[in-house]
């Protein structure tokens, strides 16, 4: 019999999360008027000990904490393999050992920063936390991250004979650096006031920026808890805008599948007007079927996809669309069985995936 | 209290992020790698970054490093006696 990844546990750290709930929710939604959204989830403590939580970082935190509470949602002590995602790594202790670097001429520098610094560290430290010793890889593959280890999981799944519980997640932080930097490239947008509800609408470059980190956890066994299937997922580097409706179709194709039986699409539309281009093709093509987007509620990411695959499993399970995520007005005639998403990072790293309800 | 010995108790706190204590929590013989206050091997490479960052004094033998280290006050002694 043909092997399935079943997501058994989940977990997000996201600017829709509160300073004491780390998980969205889909009724209460939090709104901004500043394009740089970030994590105000405070309540490490729940998981995380404070003598461990002193030397973390806050993108290290965030991933700690949610590994941990996905593995709890999943009812999993062990991991059989930690994979973790991260376009920036812990960027704010790079930034500090960098400018340490400069300030200090190269000499007497804390070896905690260095070692705070380097992008696999969220996922040391989640095996730190665990006492695991299973196999531990994170991907830097800037906005493909996050699919990379997914598709690290699934290929795991796929090809391995023995049992898996797959630890697998994206994670990103925002740090001042980065703010500045992005600003320079008119990736941020630089209207005085943006309402992130209304974040299609501004017509100019750039998007708004989040941070966020997102757990999954990945097996072939299916429980009575199961979220969803994950059934494809596929990459591409680059392609144009004409492609992007021919790959999806060929994607559905090898899922024997065609665009009719899909009852929700997840698109990755940021607002930027030099690249939400590419999401006009399927927004075209699905016009029939109910579709959603993220991006206003989160920010742009390298790993933003994570939190719009946590969408797609949530509301697979749930039957219900939040109304603050509709991209438009239809509404689902039929049990959403389904979910398309895809997504794209200025005109770069496309993916697909393609989720069904258990 | 000398003001080494606080000035001493101030940086550690500060340098390791000891954010739960205070400087009134550290008595000067305390075991710093001990269950007292509990630090570890990354922590032993910060104080050896302070000592010389802030004090101007190299610990090179990692055997002095252990004696050196034990407590606040033979960390004020060793800077006393090689300042």
């Amino acid at each position: 019999m043909k092997k399935a990844c079943y997501i058994n546990g989940i977990s997000s750290l996201s600017p829709q999360s509160t300073a004491e709930e780390e998980n969205f929710d889909f009724q209460q939604i939090q709104t901004f008027q500043k394009p740089v959204l970030q994590v105000a989830f405070k309540n490490y403590k729940k998981l995380i000990k404070p003598v461990a939580m002193r030397r973390m970082s806050k993108s290290v935190k965030m991933g700690v904490f949610t590994a941990a509470s996905a593995l709890i949602d999943a009812e999993v002590k062990t991991p059989t393999s930690i994979l973790t995602g991260t376009g920036m790594g812990c960027k704010q202790d790079s930034d500090i050992f960098l400018e340490n670097l400069l300030l200090q001429n190269e000499e007497l520098l804390s070896p905690s920063k260095f070692v705070q610094s380097t992008h696999n560290t969220v996922g040391g430290q989640v095996a730190l936390y665990l006492k695991s010793k299973a196999y531990n890889f994170t991907y830097v593959q800037g906005s493909a991250s996050f699919e990379s280890a997914l598709l690290d999981a699934q290929l795991s799944i796929l090809t391995e004979e023995k049992p898996h519980q797959i630890l697998v997640g994206g994670i990103d932080e925002i740090s001042e650096n980065t703010i500045g930097l992005l600003q320079l490239d008119q990736q941020i947008k630089n209207e005085p006031e943006i309402k992130n509800l209304q974040l299609l609408d501004y017509p100019s470059k750039g998007s708004i920026i989040g941070e966020g980190a997102h757990f999954f956890v990945i097996s072939e066994e299916k429980t009575a808890t199961s979220y969803a299937q994950l059934l494809d997922l596929h990459l591409e580097n680059a392609i144009e805008v004409e492609e992007v409706a021919i790959k999806t179709k060929q994607f559905l194709a090898q899922n024997q599948l065609q665009a009719s039986d899909i009852d929700l699409i997840i698109l990755g539309n940021n607002g930027d007007k030099d690249f939400d281009t590419y999401f006009q093709p399927l927004q075209h093509e699905f016009k029939q079927t109910p579709q959603v987007f993220y991006k206003h509620l989160v920010g742009e990411s390298y790993t933003a996809s994570a939190f719009g695959m946590q969408l797609g499993v949530k509301i697979l399970k749930a039957q219900f669309i939040p109304e603050a995520y509709r991209l438009n007005a239809i509404q689902p005639q039929k049990a959403i069985k389904k979910v398309l998403l895809y997504n794209q990072f200025r005109g770069k790293n496309h993916s697909w995936m393609l989720l069904a309800h258990v | 209290m000398s003001n080494l010995r606080q000035e001493l108790k101030k940086q550690i706190i500060e340098q390791l992020n000891l954010e739960d204590l205070e400087i009134t929590d550290i008595n000067d013989n305390d075991e710093l790698f001990g269950d007292e206050i509990g630090l570890d091997s990354i922590d032993a490479l910060e104080l050896i970054v302070l000592l010389e960052k802030e004090y101007g004094i190299k610990i090179t033998d990692p055997k002095e490093g252990k004696e050196v280290f034990y407590s606040v006050e033979t960390m004020a002694s060793y800077i006393e006696k090689h300042s």
